[in-house]
């Protein structure tokens, strides 16, 4: 395990100022957008709503850009180390060609999103405060509901923890698919099994292997997007014709919001029991091998 | 003495290509080894063989392992520069001993700091700040910190100028060899490590041309000085190489020529690049060269 764990610390060293960047810079930017921004639209009378809404947009926007910069990362990784001309080095120490793969797989596409989100989620909190300060000033801070903001916040964290793993199990067939493709085929071997794959689809579109491939990728895409946002349905309301927030309406989804998610947790749980899931970790460890393979190849 | 290498009829094709044919020696413990060989003879096929990255047929034991079946646990014990080994450019050398405390059970951190003492390597340097020079010697610091009985470097000074081979050289000498640690060299710059070596062990073409202990160099081949009015008769005498001395011709041969020959110049100690020269040479080039 301490081997593990070293490998995971190596793509902390090597990637801890991107890291940072990613959760920092969204939110700093942000914090110094606060003097001049304001709620349009919306007449909202209360400053939970406004910083709810302050909240979410950060965590939104660090949670987009960790997982384009983990998908742009994963791409990379098959080739990472014969690139930079580092393999030696590293196959010249003790550790299986499996765990030098799979650490930074996990590095990459589970813990830093998942640590960017709940850090994000910090950094949306402090983000919403100062929003609704400046909408309301201080007073209105001290009458704010806090307690009820806090156990949101904890559940949407916990939720959205959840729901990246699971998205990322959902999505790992596809994403190691094309890191094989990438690791055999160079730079091209990614677009070339997007292409292939597309063209498959159009050519035999009305044959009964398309219609299977095409239903795989669906469910599986599917799956990605339950496990990240089925209860984060609940957060959305709509204002009244004046453009009015239903305050009651605000305040009930606020309360119950960790009900949401506690009862959202065992569903998207329950979803991977579907064979297509399995399947999938199958065809994903399957492609892991192809990695693992081509870099003993490569030594 | 105990054997840390035994290898035996090994061999390994690349395709139909043969990169090692039907290879048997031993290395016992306590000895500094030269790997000599042109380029593409298989030194670099046969380090990484002894180390578990490559697979060949025949019997291979390193350290009383199989290399290829327990890599992992043969790299805890023996320690490997590789021939294209670059240290990874983002990191700073503190990391790097950091990271090799976890990734390497027999690492010394303390002893590493120690090692590097000895060099302008600072802590705080990052590998893309250093030199190629410096790089080297931060790499054989990190590896020479191992508690290791085994070290094997594939060509470790390539492209360093002098005084950053001599250095190397130097604390490998003084820092890692203690009479009971054994060292795999190959390397071109044979002249260079010649007063380094106790044995040679000479590949050409994947074949293993000579294992000799230095020590038995001179006993066995017999370099000849003679003039040049004398090199048909030495020649009609089957020397392995014909070459020249202090500008006087000479000729290497494999045993004590007969008396004959051996009266018509006078003995001097071959060198290891002559008996590279003689013994990995292709024989119709050296025909036509003659």
């Amino acid at each position: 395990m301490t081997l593990f764990n070293t490998l995971l610390l190596r793509e902390w060293l090597q990637y801890k100022r991107a890291w940072i960047g990613l959760v920092l810079g969204p939110v700093l930017v942000l914090l110094a957008l606060v003097p001049f921004s304001q709620v349009d639209g919306v007449d909202v009378p209360s400053p939970e709503p406004v910083a709810l809404i302050s909240g979410l947009l950060t965590v939104g926007l660090v949670l987009a850009l960790a997982l384009a910069v983990a998908i742009y990362q994963l791409m990379g990784l098959a080739r990472r180390d014969q690139q930079d001309r580092s393999i030696e080095f590293w196959s010249s120490l003790p550790g299986s060609h499996a765990a030098s793969l799979g650490a930074p797989i996990l590095a990459h596409g589970i813990l830093m999103p998942v640590v960017a989100t709940l850090l994000a989620l910090v950094g949306g909190a402090i983000v919403g405060s100062a929003m609704a300060f400046k909408e309301f000033g201080f007073a209105a801070l001290q009458q704010t509901q806090w307690s009820a903001l806090f156990q949101a916040t904890v559940w949407l964290g916990l939720r959205l923890a959840v729901g990246l793993v699971l998205a990322a199990l959902w999505l790992s067939p596809i994403v190691l698919a094309l890191m094989a493709a990438s690791a055999w085929l160079k730079r091209w071997g990614a677009p070339l099994l997007i292409i292939a794959v597309s063209a498959f689809l159009n050519i035999y579109k009305h044959e009964a292997a398309a219609e299977v491939v095409r239903n795989a990728l669906i469910t599986q895409v599917a799956g990605v997007g339950r496990s990240l946002i089925q209860s984060g349905t609940r957060l959305v309301l709509d204002s009244d014709r004046e453009g009015r927030l239903n305050l009651q309406d605000f305040f009930d989804m606020l309360y119950r919001f960790p009900d949401y998610a506690r009862e959202g947790l065992p569903q998207v749980l329950q979803a991977t029991w579907h064979p297509q899931f399995v399947g999938g970790l199958v065809v994903a460890g399957l492609c892991f091998w192809l990695l693992v393979l081509q870099r003993r190849r490569s030594l | 003495m105990k054997t840390l290498i035994e290898a035996s009829h090994l061999s390994l094709h690349y395709g139909r290509k043969p990169a090692l044919q039907d290879l048997s020696f031993t290395i016992p413990a306590g000895r500094v080894v030269g790997l000599l060989g042109h380029n593409g003879a298989g030194k670099t096929t046969l380090m990484k063989t002894l180390v578990g990255l490559k697979r060949a047929e025949g019997q291979l034991r390193v350290l009383g392992l199989n290399p290829h079946a327990d890599r992992a646990q043969l790299l805890t014990s023996l320690c490997y520069i590789p021939d294209v080994a670059v240290l990874p450019r983002w990191a700073k050398v503190s990391e790097l001993i950091r990271l090799m405390a976890g990734l390497q059970p027999k690492f010394s951190a303390e002893r590493a700091r120690q090692l590097l003492r000895r060099t302008s390597v600072g802590e705080n340097d990052k590998v893309k700040q250093l030199s190629k020079g410096m790089v080297t010697q931060l790499h054989l610091a990190l590896v020479a910190a191992i508690d290791a009985k085994l070290m094997i470097l594939d060509e470790p000074t390539l492209g360093l100028d002098v005084m950053s081979r001599k250095s190397f050289y130097e604390m490998l000498i003084d820092e890692w060899c203690d009479g009971e640690r054994s060292v795999l060299i190959s390397t071109h710059q044979v002249e260079e490590v010649e007063t380094l070596l106790s044995d040679v062990l000479m590949l050409d073409e994947g074949r293993l041309v000579l294992n000799i202990p230095l020590a038995e160099m001179d006993e066995r081949f017999v370099a000849l000085s003679h003039d040049p009015d004398a090199a048909e008769l030495v020649a009609a005498n089957h020397p392995l190489l014909r070459y020249r001395v202090q500008g006087r011709p000479a000729a290497l041969f494999d045993g004590v020529p007969h008396d004959a020959v051996a009266h018509l110049g006078q003995r001097v100690r071959p060198s290891l690049v002559d008996l590279f020269m003689a013994l990995t040479r292709k024989p119709e080039r050296q025909a036509t060269e003659a």
